[in-house]
């Protein structure tokens, strides 16, 4: 009887696992390195974070360093291309 | 064991956030002498000391209470104890300063991060009684970095207070089943879960509990008309603050109410006055919480095919708002930059959580949950930390350049799930591990770029103009193992 009791708790907790680990696999995959994603300019270019095709560079317009094509001007990605900034910290009023 | 169902039903009221329920009874021992502990077991209570409040049934079930059924190094005249929490955690933004931002419980990304590491205990000799707890690990600073009253006046009061998390004396009447006066630093049990995490069904709380105080400074009396029922009234320097805004205190109060040890009702509400330069705005919170165990059969599972030994849930809504000096509850007219008595602006907070949670055996149990939280004015948003930081920042770390604006006017709602298993194999430690998702309608969470600097060192220079990368998702995983005697 207990055995059994043992048994059914540990499948369920089996299940409860897979579960958890499937859920955590659908948060396994990372938000960076595509393009106009932010980067880390400051790692060695064998270390880039970006994407294949893709480096870790600044538009002449922003501060901020993003993953771009080169040249900066073939991307259509505003924080590429320098069209747009990120906006400032705020978060927006009402 | 007796198979035990009970009743759904509707509770109505108001509502605020709160850690430990079970510390708070122990708390309320109404025998000093004997161990101002977790629960007791209910058996030896029964026979011991009946008219102990709450010892009548078994509540370790509850979340944002003890599960332990004994202190095992309990004395005479001191019940030590300790917790050490440690906690790993990673998120799909991966911000390159490893910062988490918008959190009380979780600080840093990627890392094996001692949260909490806390030592002390209960003294009680005849009806004098004393508690201190020790805080160091990454929450001795997380947590006073939101208390801006700390910047009026003089004596850093944040460095002379934050390696204590609980630290009071006080004195113990027999009268009805207890009454007990403390001065000092103690625990808010606003928001359901425990500021003891060892103590919670999971380790990352919903807006409500987390953005909600967790502790006080100051009087409180717990009184016991019964063994079911606390109320306890607090005198208080503020909202989760060690100083004090403006000249009045805070007030407010808990009504703890158990009529069964399948149910438990709790109450806390809030007044004070919690701006800076702003005597005359008010702040109200009510946090109104049930929690009920529907079904309690350790011998006889649920199912066949589904052997959940003890099945539980938590509801949790908290209304609250900001009355004056250029701010109304509800349908202002003003906005950001223009809020007066004449066009005042919104503020207010609205929120609620639930959770659910099963446990198959004594050993492991699973918990899923979620909630929401409506800030407008974000008096009760966790401002952002590094260079979005709205608030003073810690000594050698550069002044923040792009603060998160936390002004009257603004908005902010958020909203989160999470599920999570916890492993408990024995009453002194959990593994825990759990999945989170919470997003903003603002850009609010750390995403890749992080707070702090291009690299994400403090010490590499902060181009002109340079932004934090505030993103409006974050989603996690969280491992942690408590240890608690």
């Amino acid at each position: 009887m207990m055995r059994d009791v043992m048994m059914k708790t540990l499948r369920s907790a089996g299940l409860c696992a897979g579960l958890m680990l499937g859920l955590g696999g659908l948060l396994a995959g990372c938000n960076e390195g595509k393009e106009g994603d932010r980067c880390n300019p400051y790692l060695p270019p064998d270390d880039d974070e970006c994407n294949s095709g893709l480096t870790c560079q600044s538009s002449p317009t922003c501060p901020e360093s993003f993953c771009c094509p080169t040249p900066l001007t073939s991307s259509l990605n505003p924080f590429c291309n320098g069209s747009a900034c990120p906006p400032p910290a705020d978060g927006g009023s009402s | 064991m007796r198979k035990e169902y009970a009743v759904f039903f509707l509770f109505c009221g108001t509502a605020a956030s709160t850690p430990a329920i079970a510390d708070q009874a122990a708390a309320a021992s109404p025998q000093p002498d004997s161990a101002a502990a977790p629960q007791p077991a209910p058996q030896v209570v029964a026979e011991a000391a009946a008219a102990e409040p709450f010892a009548f049934g078994d509540f370790t079930w509850l979340n944002g209470a003890s599960r332990q059924h004994k202190a095992v190094l309990d004395t005479k005249y001191f019940t030590p104890e300790m917790l050490i929490d440690v906690n790993y955690t990673a998120s799909t933004n991966n911000p390159i300063d490893d910062t988490v931002v918008g959190s009380t419980a979780l600080s840093r990304n990627n890392e094996f991060t001692l949260a909490f590491l806390g030592f002390g205990g209960d003294f009680h000799y005849e009806n004098t009684r004393a508690r201190l707890m020790t805080q160091f690990g990454v929450r001795s600073t997380l947590v006073p970095r939101n208390d801006l009253s700390t910047e009026r006046g003089q004596f850093d009061l944040q460095t002379a207070l934050r390696y204590i998390s609980e630290g009071y004396g006080g004195y113990h009447l027999d009268v009805w089943n207890g009454i007990n006066i403390d001065a000092g630093i103690f625990m808010s049990y606003v928001g359901l879960f425990s500021y003891d995490n060892f103590e919670n069904w999971m380790y990352l709380p919903s807006f409500t509990s987390d953005n909600t105080p967790w502790f006080f400074n100051g009087i409180r009396i717990q009184m016991f008309p019964t063994d079911k029922l606390k109320i306890e009234p607090w005198i208080i320097n503020g909202w989760q603050t060690y100083g004090k805004f403006n000249t009045m205190p805070g007030f407010g109060a808990q009504t703890l109410y158990r009529p069964f040890e399948w149910l438990s009702l709790i109450s806390n509400d809030y007044v004070g006055w919690d701006t800076q330069d702003a005597p005359g705005r008010i702040r109200f919170h009510s946090d109104n919480s049930i929690e009920v165990r529907y079904f309690n059969s350790p011998t006889r599972p649920l199912a066949q095919w589904f052997p959940a030994t003890r099945v539980a849930f938590s509801v949790t809504g908290d209304i609250g708002f900001e009355d004056g000096d250029g701010v109304t509850p509800f349908n202002g007219s003003g906005h950001e930059g223009a809020c007066t008595n004449a066009t005042p602006c919104t503020q207010h907070f609205l929120s609620a959580m639930a959770y659910h949670r099963v446990w198959f055996g004594e050993k492991f149990a699973f918990t899923a949950g979620g909630g929401f939280m409506n800030n407008p004015g974000r008096y009760l948003v966790l401002a952002p930390t590094g260079v979005a930081s709205p608030v003073p920042q810690p000594l050698n770390v550069p002044a923040a350049t792009a603060p998160f604006d936390l002004s009257a006017g603004t908005k902010f709602n958020a909203w989160d799930y999470e599920a999570g298993i916890q492993y408990m194999p024995t009453e002194l430690l959990t593994f825990d591990v759990e999945v989170n998702h919470r997003q903003s309608d603002v850009p609010y969470f750390a995403g890749h770029g992080g707070v702090t600097s291009p690299d994400g060192y403090i010490t590499t220079p902060i181009p002109t103009g340079w932004q934090p990368d505030l993103v409006k998702t974050d989603n996690r995983i969280i491992f942690a193992a408590l240890t608690r005697f």
